[in-house]
């Protein structure tokens, strides 16, 4: 896929997207895809949900571009979309996929200089095995910056069920972590 | 309890992952080019579907003009005296006042037995005169006799409108002026407006002036679309392609006409096949349902025209509500995203109808139209799946009439 970006300014982007021009699309599809597929695979089980995710969201955006007032940032606005979508993708799949009960036997919490040291796709694939809600309410809390209050309407979900499950989360990924320095260098940090 | 060590945790994770950009494969491009086009194409179509209404709403005066246009040459027509070519309230009257023979001032007279004089009559019984009065205003539809016809006293000119038994209708004029004395017979029916809708140009009488119960069988060609955001076909709604699918419903259809512009119809659909297809991801799939539907509504004809060549014709707007009860569901592909239990096993929803119906003869009636239904047929997680289905039918009716008091 080419990386080139877009040759208008965002809003001369916007503008030509909604008058319905073919390039425009593309253009910010290109300009912004790259950022949103990053969110995206925060918040899939892997890369083929993510672009699932990103197509979805996509289209969201290009249907709901008048929407966009310009009171905000541009990139903000879409960003909450593709996360709205992750979140529904999220409430559709959490029938099939039960969430399983990990107990928190592992309370290592030293392991803050060891994510410096990992690279991105690293810490990508330890999110990505995380449990489906854990690792949504890890994302909302740690990423979007959401309170429990509002992660629990979300995701429809309990107030303690959300708090629970932000430490298991935190719990099982310092764990991982741990795992994973111990493997590489034969001792925890 | 969170700990300070959770926030540092926190922090540094965020810090890693900010700003970070990944490449997609040429996947979601592919989709979302697709879906785009869909959107170009209904885009297109709602304009275009806009654009039919706007000419249709801007061409309905020109519609109406050319049916005043044909009721105003259907009621000069009848108003015509074929013989003299004067009006007929300029034919010479019946000898004596209308009171001499019996007959009220214009002003009370509102039956045409009242108006026919026992000494026109043919010495039939009075109820057979009665009888005859009534019919002969269908003079077209049977020769002229003893019954039908009546002969003047002389006073009207026998010669020049002669009572003429034995003369054939006359094709192209109005029937009740065929064979019979036009001074006579059609005065009543013309000094009266109101009555005089009664009868048509082919001489037959107005079907729109009886008080008719319909029934009949309905036939139709249907399209339903789905939507609603929290459908379980979520995927193939947003990245996938809905295919529209025309589907057929059948039924028996009773009507009752309760006054020249208003009635009351209901439909007995025994099988409304519905649903739609979606295509995504390459994958096609077909989701159908089957329902008895029982829709109840009020009808009001407009644009009403006596047709010059014989029979009325009308057009039509419905408006009720429809119940609808769930035969059985084929969820294709989609059972493992929607379940049974999720459509309503019955509804009700709202039904907007616009229809022309046009009298093959005073008896058989043919409608054809278009029909909105709009409602939801269940639930999917949270939300209401909505369901819109656009159907064109064609019904026909036998009436069974009584004439208007």
């Amino acid at each position: 896929m080419s990386t080139s970006r877009a040759a208008y300014p965002e809003k001369e982007l916007i503008r030509q997207c909604l008058k319905g021009q073919a390039r425009a699309q593309r253009q910010l599809y290109e300009h912004f895809a790259p950022k949103m597929f990053a969110v995206c695979l925060r918040y899939a089980k892997n890369r083929h949900n993510a672009e699932d995710i990103l197509q979805e969201g996509f289209i969201k955006v290009y249907k709901y571009l008048k929407n966009f007032r310009g009171d905000g940032s541009f990139e903000g606005w879409m960003r909450r979309i593709f996360v709205n979508t992750a979140i529904e993708h999220y409430r559709k799949n959490s029938k099939v996929y039960s969430i399983q009960d990990i107990p928190v036997d592992y309370q290592e919490t030293v392991v803050n200089p060891a994510i410096q040291n990992m690279s991105v796709d690293e810490l990508l694939e330890l999110v990505n095995r995380l449990s489906n809600g854990y690792r949504m309410v890890f994302n909302l809390y740690v990423m979007e910056g959401l309170n429990h209050r509002e992660i629990a309407a979300e995701l429809g979900i309990s107030e303690g069920t959300s708090k629970s499950q932000l430490a298991r989360a935190r719990a099982q990924l310092q764990k991982m972590i741990a795992e994973r320095e111990l493997k590489e260098y034969g001792t925890a940090i | 309890m969170e700990q300070p060590s959770d926030h540092s945790f926190d922090r540094a994770f965020r810090e890693k992952m900010q700003g970070v950009e990944r490449m997609p494969s040429e996947l979601p491009w592919i989709g979302i080019s697709a879906a785009l086009d869909a959107m170009r194409r209904k885009r297109r179509k709602r304009w275009l579907l806009g654009m039919a209404s706007l000419l249709l709403l801007l061409s309905l005066p020109f519609i109406y003009s050319s049916f005043s246009q044909k009721n105003k040459a259907v009621a000069e027509r009848q108003s015509m005296d074929p013989f003299t070519g004067l009006p007929v309230r300029a034919l010479p009257a019946v000898t004596g006042t209308p009171q001499a023979h019996g007959m009220r001032s214009p002003g009370q007279r509102k039956t045409l037995s009242s108006l026919i004089p026992e000494k026109l009559s043919t010495g039939s019984s009075p109820k057979a005169r009665e009888r005859g009065s009534g019919r002969r205003i269908a003079g077209a539809n049977a020769p002229a006799s003893g019954s039908r016809v009546y002969s003047s006293s002389g006073d009207a000119g026998p010669d020049r409108h002669a009572p003429s038994a034995g003369i054939p209708p006359q094709r192209g004029l109005p029937g009740y002026l065929s064979g019979i004395h036009p001074s006579v017979i059609d005065r009543d029916e013309l000094i009266f407006p109101e009555q005089k809708s009664f009868i048509l140009p082919d001489g037959s009488l107005d079907p729109l002036s009886f008080r008719m119960l319909r029934i009949g069988f309905i036939g139709m060609a249907q399209s339903t679309f789905l939507s609603g955001s929290g459908i379980s076909l979520y995927q193939a709604d947003v990245a996938g392609r809905k295919q529209l699918k025309v589907r057929a419903a059948y039924g028996l259809s009773g009507a009752f006409d309760f006054s020249r512009s208003f009635g009351v119809e209901v439909n007995l659909l025994i099988s409304s096949s519905e649903g739609q297809a979606f295509r995504s991801k390459g994958k096609k799939s077909d989701l159908r349902s089957n329902y008895i539907r029982v829709p109840v509504m009020l009808k009001y004809r407009f644009l009403r025209a006596g047709s010059l060549h014989g029979l009325p014709e009308a057009f039509c707007l419905k408006a009720g509500i429809e119940y609808g009860r769930l035969n059985w569901v084929n969820m294709d592909e989609f059972s493992g995203y929607l379940q049974p239990a999720q459509f309503n096993p019955s509804e009700f929803r709202t039904v907007a109808d616009l229809s022309y119906e046009k009298y093959l003869s005073p008896q058989h009636i043919l409608t054809g139209g278009v029909r909105a239904r709009l409602g939801s047929f269940g639930r999917a997680g949270s939300e209401v799946v909505n369901s819109t289905t656009l159907a064109f039918y064609l019904q026909l009716h036998y009436g069974f009439g009584k004439r208007k008091r």
